[in-house]
């Protein structure tokens, strides 16, 4: 290399000398920088960005990913929660003890999205809870009905329905 | 020559091509420039055939028979390179610089990176009053110090008729300096 370098000082010289040509300061430093960076750009686009790098992108890509999947399944927490709450609540409906003030503290439990849902579910239960009731008196009426005298009857049944109809 | 082997092995190597292509870089671009710039005369110019000579050297090192000499190969791109430059040159202003004497002294003068005197204005014109064939000759084996053996290989002439060229061009150019002293 250094044979080299001396051969290409008495080139450089030679023709300064002989023929009066010259070059600008560190030309060829300069000329050897430019031709690099003309045939070595395909491999300096292929360096990546340091953060897009494999070893730093697929754990980021994975820590997204399990960012997403933890945000998801938090939202399904919450709904089921949601639900448990409301399912909790049906069953106390289901209570005969569980009375409109019960009602109005649980409700202050339950979401806002989810209130229609409680409503309907509440207005439902109370309702079957009316009907099984009446249907239960009405069976009791019949069966004491056997016991009373013949000349008794219509008006033991008459008073006994209008009892249970309108109150 | 063990080291010219070495070189195009690497230059062939995609994982070691870069480097040996800088290697190659520190060991012939200062030659090459100097080969060209007297064909193309100017420095500007000198520098674009020069950029040109390496990338076509880079893209085609895998192409390269190794039937010759890596040098002589290159040394054939530049000198390839300098005359399509000056062919294009041609469309453009009609002549070409190496056939006529003034444009080639024109444009010699007329660069900004000419510097010379009296005598070295003199060496030029009587190089440039010279054939096309005997001023490559003189300019390869005086000034690139190319073996005959190298010029015939670039030039696809063979030694005896370039000795011949040579020396002819010598006689010539001594005549025309002392005639002028």
């Amino acid at each position: 290399m250094e044979n080299s370098n001396q051969y290409n000082k008495n080139i450089s010289r030679l023709h300064k000398e002989k023929l009066g040509m010259e070059i600008p300061e560190n030309f060829f430093a300069k000329s050897k920088e430019n031709i690099l960076n003309k045939v070595i750009i395909p491999e300096k686009t292929k360096q990546t960005i340091f953060w897009l790098r494999p070893m730093i992108a697929y754990p980021m890509a994975a820590s997204i990913i399990l960012a997403i999947a933890l945000t998801f399944w938090m939202q399904n927490n919450d709904n089921q929660n949601t639900e448990q709450i409301t399912n909790t609540e049906e069953v106390k409906l289901l209570n005969s003890d569980f009375n409109d003030d019960d009602f109005l503290i649980s409700s202050l439990m339950v979401a806002d999205s989810e209130m229609d849902t409680y409503l309907d579910s509440y207005i439902i239960n109370k309702v079957m809870i009316e009907a099984e009731l009446s249907e239960q008196k009405l069976e009791n009426i019949f069966i004491n009905s056997v016991l009373i005298e013949d000349s008794l009857i219509n008006n033991y049944i008459d008073k006994s329905l209008i009892e249970n109809i309108v109150l | 020559m063990n080291q010219e082997v070495e070189l195009i092995k690497h230059l062939k190597n995609p994982k070691l091509k870069n480097q040996a292509f800088k290697d190659l870089l520190d060991l012939y671009q200062e030659r090459l420039y100097w080969h060209i710039r007297k064909i193309v005369i100017t420095h500007d110019n000198a520098n674009d055939v020069l950029q040109e000579t390496f990338i076509r050297i880079f893209n085609g090192i895998n192409n390269f028979e190794e039937k010759s000499s890596l040098h002589t190969w290159m040394y054939r791109i530049a000198y390839n390179e300098s005359i399509r430059f000056l062919d294009k040159n041609k469309i453009k202003t009609t002549v070409s610089i190496e056939q006529d004497n003034n444009a080639y002294i024109k444009n010699l003068t007329e660069d900004s990176f000419f510097n010379g005197n009296e005598l070295q204005l003199k060496l030029n014109e009587a190089i440039s009053e010279l054939s096309t064939k005997q001023k490559r000759v003189f300019h390869m084996k005086y000034f690139d110090d190319l073996s005959f053996h190298d010029i015939s290989e670039i030039l696809n002439i063979s030694e005896n008729t370039l000795k011949s060229s040579y020396y002819s061009a010598v006689k010539t150019i001594e005549e025309k300096i002392l005639a002028q002293c």
